[in-house]
């Protein structure tokens, strides 16, 4: 039934009205923007483009997961998929998988960005990177569907979610930024503690999006 | 069968079902009546689980219910079979592209078959939600102001729809206002009134 619902997740997505290039193109012109308004000596300091590498992703998670939810609500097909027979919890990892796949793309982009940026980053990086990306991808996307689904309910405004959801966000920002500047630096995924947070991260928040996800939904 | 005991649900402090206790057997044709704002649509989202009850149980015993709420039940950049195909597999049926070209032309949607629903007309829409219950599998259809914006001639078509749906032994439970439309068809009629439910045919 997972891949039933992965496969219903892509077809939705693919055949939304050019969704992806609308949060590829936000993320290329977020980085046209860097391009321009920095000069050319603070784009070889590897703080700056893994900061902004991040906060990119976060802004584009918050897109993915609204516009996902908001599909589904606008012709009301919303009480048909959720009140299916299908178990919450796979509703919550088809949305994790397939986002997580979303982002993957976007980072796949702004790393190309980057490449041709800086000589100092290579595309071959990226298989340094992918478990980070992966990790950070999966902690963000798990965040970002539960506190939707807290901030849409009835009794809570939706503009709550991008103002819950930062906060809780800065934990995997600063992690997933700190191991993606000293990859950058040492050329390997060195930062333990980092990456154990990060772990932790996902964990907890895949753990509460499995639990809560049929909870939350029917608010 | 699908029974609900002792519901309660409130929206702030408007206490929209009180008490409400009701058993739907196989096989029937159940119209629910009541004034705006009455709790109609309430009781068949609570029924299909789409809204937490604050008090009460509702219970399907394993019988599958399918609901079609007043929405257009639809994902608006699909056609109408790739919307179905996502429907049917989350329904544990599997699509069949003889039954589905059978209810197309039975339900005169041939033209629309290319078109994207957000495109379609609330007719059209309503007509696509006869489709899905047709094409496919549950026990229980719940069905919210299915008539509304159709023609005379679609309500004919929808009424013998769900006569073909009562003769499979399953239950079609609607939501109206025009009562005196549907009541041939109907096996019981509920009229819903401060929060309670009381059977008036």
């Amino acid at each position: 039934m997972l891949f039933s619902l992965i496969k219903n997740e892509i077809i939705i997505e693919v055949k939304s009205s050019f969704n992806l290039f609308y949060i590829s193109f936000f993320a290329l012109s977020s980085l046209i923007l860097l391009f321009f308004s920095m000069p050319l000596t603070f784009l070889n300091d590897p703080n700056i483009l893994s900061s902004f590498f991040w906060i990119i992703i976060s802004f584009s998670s918050i897109k993915v997961v609204e516009n996902s939810f908001a599909r589904e609500k606008e012709f009301g097909i919303y009480d048909l998929i959720y009140s299916s027979p299908v178990y919450g919890h796979l509703f919550f990892l088809s949305k994790l998988l397939v986002f997580t796949f979303v982002l993957l793309i976007i980072e796949f982009l702004i790393f190309l960005f980057y490449s041709l940026l800086n000589p100092m980053i290579s595309i071959s990086d990226l298989t340094i990177l992918f478990p980070l990306f992966l990790i950070s991808n999966i902690s963000i996307i798990s965040l970002a569907i539960i506190i939707y689904l807290i901030t849409s309910s009835e009794r809570i405004k939706s503009f709550l979610f991008p103002l819950i959801f930062f906060p809780l966000l800065t934990p995997i920002l600063i992690n997933s930024s700190r191991i993606f500047t000293n990859t950058y630096i040492d050329d390997n995924i060195s930062n333990l503690p980092s990456i154990m947070i990060l772990l932790s991260y996902s964990l907890i928040s895949v753990i509460l999006g499995v639990q809560f996800f049929s909870t939350l939904i029917k608010k | 069968m699908l029974s609900a005991k002792k519901l309660y649900k409130s929206f702030d402090s408007n206490h929209v079902l009180k008490n409400l206790s009701i058993d739907f057997p196989l096989g029937k044709i159940i119209m629910i009546i009541g004034s705006n704002g009455s709790g109609k649509s309430t009781l068949l989202n609570c029924l299909s689980r789409t809204t937490e009850i604050d008090r009460g149980k509702i219970n399907n015993n394993g019988f599958r219910t399918f609901f079609l709420s007043d929405k257009d039940n639809v994902v608006g950049n699909l056609t109408i079979k790739d919307n179905l195909k996502i429907i049917t597999s989350l329904y544990e049926t599997d699509f069949n592209c003889e039954v589905f070209n059978k209810y197309v032309k039975q339900l005169n949607l041939n033209e629309q078959l290319d078109k994207q629903l957000k495109n379609l007309s609330r007719g059209n829409l309503q007509k696509n939600k006869m489709l899905m219950a047709l094409c496919t599998n549950w026990d229980y259809l719940l069905l919210d102001e299915p008539f509304s914006n159709l023609d005379d001639d679609s309500i004919c078509t929808q009424k013998e729809l769900i006569k073909k749906f009562k003769s499979e032994n399953k239950t079609v439970i609607f939501s109206t206002h025009n009562h005196h439309l549907f009541k041939e068809i109907a096996d019981a009629t509920y009229l819903i009134q401060s929060g309670s439910i009381q059977n008036v045919i």
